[in-house]
């Protein structure tokens, strides 16, 4: 698994997505907290609780982009084809795959630290409170690498296999965020459902990928 | 001695149409066995099925003695394929991707590999080159290259590329002969317009999916002409 996850992460970083990510989603809550440093005047949140809102909410709809930008191209026969010729199992790549996406939405959470800090000074709210939305943020990374790495194999079409994790994640988190509020039981829930997203997928692909599909004479 | 790979009344159908027709086949460890075969004649499927790509869809196939119709994995331990899909290294330098290749489970497995360095030399290729970058012809130099680097018993190279660079090919074709005196078996396609090759020690010739049964004789190249044509 080790040179799996060494190649993975080695062609994330080469991509654009993450950068571009990183930098996005930190000038948007940035921004959010120049413009309104006491938050919008709209219902009784206070200004870090409408930050970690928008937080999430844009690390939700950009994450399954990352993903689906930053990934190894390999998908269906390109996918066969890298694990028969390693000796690798089809369920290793998909289930390395995934953990190399989580750990770098990881990465891409901790760039929201300092905006969040901002916001929790401002607010004059205890710091532990932005240790828990870090914990937050790495579920949903968890949850977005799983559904989006499942999805890029399952639906066909980068863009297709994009909006469909995005709908299908988005759809988790607000479910979960219902059934589950507060911590640590929605995290542990939505962290799981991911890790769980992945198991199923790895054991479809141990026969799903064995065999070429688009074989011709 | 074990055959390295048996084929009994091998078949492929592909909806309606027979891809491949009840072929019968022995190669022995150390042979270098060319199957020669325009587009559509059943030679990729062949191929793709000796390599563990394609399930049969009757008749026998065994590879390096393990039935690799009931248990296609084993199978695919004692056999390695180069082809279409070609190389799978995006995103990486094709010195990455070979040293990728060497730390897989199959490369950790092989004895007696060449080492990276020794690859790239016999390659011709850029260690520094982006995979990515690379034409379709050095994808499948390096996806040949990758197979006789990791040394399995049995190395199935479809495609073989016809015409340029023939100092690169006879440094592959050389490499093909070294492997194959050490025990490997090597089984190659290429089109119907190919020339000799030398270091084949059989050709055979499919057409309409059935393995012909006359055995095209080995025309040797002629005295001072270089290893032009294919590998």
């Amino acid at each position: 698994m080790g040179p799996l996850l060494r190649r993975e992460l080695l062609v994330i970083v080469r991509r654009p997505g993450v950068i571009v990510a990183w930098l996005a989603m930190a000038a948007v809550l940035t921004a959010f907290l120049l413009v309104w440093p006491h938050g919008m005047p709209l219902g009784s949140r206070s200004a870090y609780a409408q930050a970690r809102l928008l937080t999430i909410v844009v690390f939700a709809l950009v994450g399954p982009w990352v993903v689906a930008r930053s990934a190894s191209p390999e998908r269906g026969d390109a996918l066969a084809i890298l694990a028969a010729q390693g000796g690798w199992s089809p369920a290793a790549i998909v289930a390395t795959k995934a953990l190399a996406h989580a750990l770098m939405l990881d990465l891409v959470a901790t760039t929201l630290l300092p905006p969040l800090l901002l916001a929790q000074q401002a607010s004059a709210l205890p710091p532990a409170l932005v240790a828990a939305d870090m914990a937050t943020l790495a579920s949903i990374a968890t949850l977005t690498a799983g559904v989006t790495t499942v999805c890029t194999h399952v639906v066909r079409g980068r863009l297709a296999s994009w909006l469909v994790a995005t709908g299908v994640g988005a759809l988790c988190l607000l479910l979960v965020s219902r059934l589950w509020p507060g911590m640590p039981w929605g995290e542990a829930v939505a962290a799981s459902l991911g890790v769980l997203t992945v198991a199923a997928a790895s054991l479809w692909s141990r026969t799903a990928f064995i065999y070429l599909r688009g074989a011709h004479a | 001695m074990t055959t390295a790979v048996r084929l009994r009344r091998l078949t492929r159908h592909v909806g309606e149409t027979v891809a491949v027709d009840r072929v019968d086949l022995d190669v022995a460890p150390g042979d270098a066995l060319l199957i020669v075969g325009a587009g559509s004649s059943g030679r990729r499927m062949l191929l793709q099925m000796m390599a563990t790509l394609v399930r049969p869809s009757s008749g026998s196939l065994e590879i390096g003695g393990v039935d690799a119709i009931r248990d296609p994995l084993a199978a695919r331990a004692q056999v390695a394929y180069a082809g279409t899909p070609a190389v799978t290294g995006a995103g990486l330098t094709v010195r990455e991707y070979l040293q990728f290749m060497m730390e897989s489970p199959r490369g950790r497995r092989s004895r007696r590999s060449t080492s990276v360095a020794q690859a790239l030399d016999r390659l011709a290729l850029a260690g520094d080159a982006d995979v990515d970058t690379l034409s379709p012809a050095q994808r499948q130099r390096l996806g040949i290259g990758v197979v006789l680097m990791l040394r399995p018993p049995v190395a199935v190279l479809d495609d073989l590329p016809a015409g340029a660079d023939p100092e690169t090919y006879a440094s592959v074709g050389a490499w093909i002969t070294e492997v194959c005196s050490e025990g490997m078996s090597v089984i190659a396609g290429v089109d119907a317009d190919a020339e000799s090759i030398p270091w084949a020690s059989a050709v055979r010739r499919i057409e309409n999916g059935g393995l012909l049964d006359a055995v095209i004789p080995f025309v040797s190249r002629p005295p001072g002409r270089t290893a032009a044509g294919v590998l």
